[in-house]
């Protein structure tokens, strides 16, 4: 039996961890709700005074005071280039994966391998080669080249993350299910493509945080309202000698919104996906 | 009619064979089982007439169609898995009418077909149930349901009572053999035991090491083995196995076991053997008794003391573990009493009832 003593003294330690990974979060929420004066003020003002939406207004173009920053613009370009990277590295995904899981062919670990180790090269890194073969080929600034960019660091994962799913199937069920009528393509999508879907669910929300969260590769490859993702709008509230705070507070509350609802949406995919949940025969 | 005939059927991977050349043609609505120790290609050999394993050589037809090439679906075949294979995101129901569903049947049939099958397998309660919420025999139950709802032409069944326990596997059996009896259809059975063999078959299939070593009756098997193989693998406790050199004695040919003793052979093994040949003789258990407690009816019969190693009681009999020719050998005791390790018995031996093999071959001398 555990003491009480010890209870409390595990639950301090999960807050405190908690409140280290939280606390940032919440400032940036508070901060987007709060008065410009209050964010400099020393001693610091943990709880805002005055709740407002003023940044949010400011920053949407809606008052008078501040020109706007094209927010919605920045908002599509994201929605944009993270959906479309994500729904085509779970494709590919789910064709490598599956092809990985269940076909024997020549080199087959060698490729398998490769594709892992080009997880262990870090993203930045290939910023200044990818920049100068995209401004010759013409794609610095479009949505495509940063798709493109996002691609190549999800597939791998998409796939790793995928094969490992549909290795939990056992081959009898598509066996089985063309034994049974199926085609092959009947089988995958009768039988195997909904047991595997929690694994597909979990390689596509991680593949949509990684694209909607990356800041360093398209602060590179971006350079107007064309193709600026929201992560790099939130630059153009550095000016010279100022950070607009809230404004910047604002807009990452934004980003933040989408992804965290989405996340809710598919929890409960996530959780039976991480714990490789029961398929059983 | 659908008759599943095997000629000359051949699997390799790369260089590695694993069945080399089998002829085997199974009957209309005969339930054959294909039994042998494991990789001696009995699975593969099931997984080819399936369709679920390429074929190196040779044709599979089953009807008047060659099903070479045909996919499994295109063979009208129901295979039951070793590990069932039942869609765990689907009911007892859904799993029951998939191969309906994708065949396009009409709702009114498939629910009939459905409730059919159910009814025959006494799964009629449990239909709304996700495999995972049922038991090891009801899910095997589901496997089988799947398998007749689709009026088959031929059912495989992939070592479908391994995955049971000793009990369960007992009840299974008979359920599979009342199943045959209801539901006429050819059937091809395969296991890795001989008891499941011997239990459900009209004719057993012996495979070793990707050839057939005797095809028969389970009463032609045990009764006539062709080798020391089939002999071995066919009968719980195997058969005893001893070296003999091959003698004449007082005008018999007796076989010389090497610490001494002579076994007259039958006249029919008689015939077949030479003076000085190197034989194998076999005996099942129930052939080697304590006087008195064995049917020999009015055989001739070798008889030796012997001292016993080990008693096995089993209720109505009792194995008698003791030592002749200089190796172990079991007797079996009808009506036994209680006997102690250590104490002296007298046996005999049914002399009718001896194998003789070759020893150099491994063949029956009767072959």
């Amino acid at each position: 039996m555990e003491r009480s003593w010890q209870r409390w003294l595990i639950r301090f330690g999960v807050f405190i961890v908690m409140a280290i990974i939280c606390v940032p979060g919440l400032w940036i929420v508070m901060t987007a709700f709060r008065d410009n004066v209050e964010v400099m003020a020393r001693p610091p003002v943990w709880i805002p005074e005055r709740w407002t939406l003023d940044n949010f207004r400011a920053i949407l173009g809606l008052s008078d005071s501040q020109q706007g920053i094209p927010v919605i613009r920045y908002f599509m370009n994201s929605v944009i280039i993270s959906v479309t990277s994500t729904v085509l590295a779970v494709l590919i995904g789910m064709m490598g994966g599956y092809a990985f899981a269940r076909y024997r062919f020549k080199g087959k670990n060698v490729a398998f391998l490769w594709l892992m180790l080009s997880r262990t090269v870090p993203g930045i890194s290939l910023s200044l080669p990818v920049f100068m073969i995209w401004s010759r080929v013409g794609l610095i600034d479009t949505d495509f080249g940063v798709i493109l960019v996002y691609l190549a660091l999800n597939i791998p994962f998409t796939i790793w993350l995928i094969d490992g799913f549909f290795r939990q199937i056992p081959l009898s069920l598509s066996e089985a299910a063309q034994v049974d009528g199926c085609t092959r393509w009947q089988a995958f999508w009768k039988i195997e493509f909904p047991l595997a879907k929690s694994g597909i669910a979990s390689a596509g929300i991680f593949a949509f945080l990684t694209s909607w969260n990356e800041f360093a590769l398209a602060s590179q490859l971006t350079r107007t309202t064309a193709s600026k993702t929201l992560p790099v709008g939130l630059m153009d509230f550095t000016a010279q000698f100022t950070v607009d705070w809230t404004g910047m507070c604002a807009m990452a509350v934004i980003i933040i919104v989408p992804a965290l609802i989405l996340t809710f949406i598919v929890q409960k995919h996530l959780i039976a996906g991480l714990t490789f949940g029961g398929v059983k025969g | 009619m659908a008759e599943v005939r095997l000629e000359k059927l051949v699997k390799s991977y790369g260089k590695v064979g694993v069945v080399h050349g089998i002829d085997l043609t199974i009957a209309h609505n005969e339930f054959v089982v294909l039994v042998g120790p494991s990789g001696c290609g009995k699975s593969t050999t099931l997984r080819m007439i399936a369709g679920l394993e390429e074929i190196s050589g040779g044709t599979i037809s089953i009807g008047d169609r060659v099903v070479n090439d045909l996919a499994p679906r295109e063979r009208n075949i129901s295979m039951v898995f070793q590990n069932y294979a039942l869609y765990p995101h689907m009911t007892v129901k859904e799993n029951l009418g998939f191969s309906l569903k994708i065949a396009k049947q009409d709702t009114a049939t498939i629910e009939k077909r459905v409730a059919e099958a159910a009814e025959i397998l006494g799964l009629t309660p449990l239909l709304e149930r996700t495999p995972g919420e049922l038991s090891g025999g009801q899910r095997q139950r589901v496997a089988m349901g799947r398998a007749i709802v689709r009026h088959p032409d031929v059912f495989l069944f992939d070592e479908p009572l391994s995955n049971l326990d000793a009990k369960l596997r007992g009840q299974m059996r008979v359920e599979i053999k009342k199943l045959h009896q209801k539901v006429k259809t050819t059937i091809v059975y395969v296991t890795h035991d001989q008891v499941e063999a011997m239990t459900l078959a009209d004719r057993i299939v012996i495979m070793k090491d990707g050839h057939i070593e005797q095809v028969g009756t389970p009463a032609e098997v045990f009764e006539q083995p062709k080798n020391t193989f089939v002999a071995s693998f066919i009968g719980s406790p195997p058969m005893n196995l001893l070296d003999a050199t091959v003698s004449t004695d007082a005008g018999r040919k007796v076989a010389k076991l090497s610490d001494g003793v002579t076994l007259a052979l039958p006249a029919a093994a008689a015939e077949k053997v030479k003076d000085g040949q190197a034989v194998t003789v076999g005996f099942r258990a129930e052939a080697f008794s304590p006087v008195g407690y064995g049917l020999y009816g009015d055989n001739e019969v070798a008889t030796v003391k012997r001292t016993i190693i080990l008693p096995e009681p089993l209720g109505t009999e009792t194995l008698l573990y003791t030592e002749l020719g200089g190796k172990e050998v079991q007797g079996k005791m009808l009506n036994p009493r209680f006997v102690k390790p250590g104490e002296q018995m007298t046996f005999h031996l049914d002399l009718s009832r001896l194998h003789v093999f070759d020893r150099a071959s491994g063949k029956s001398v009767l072959v």
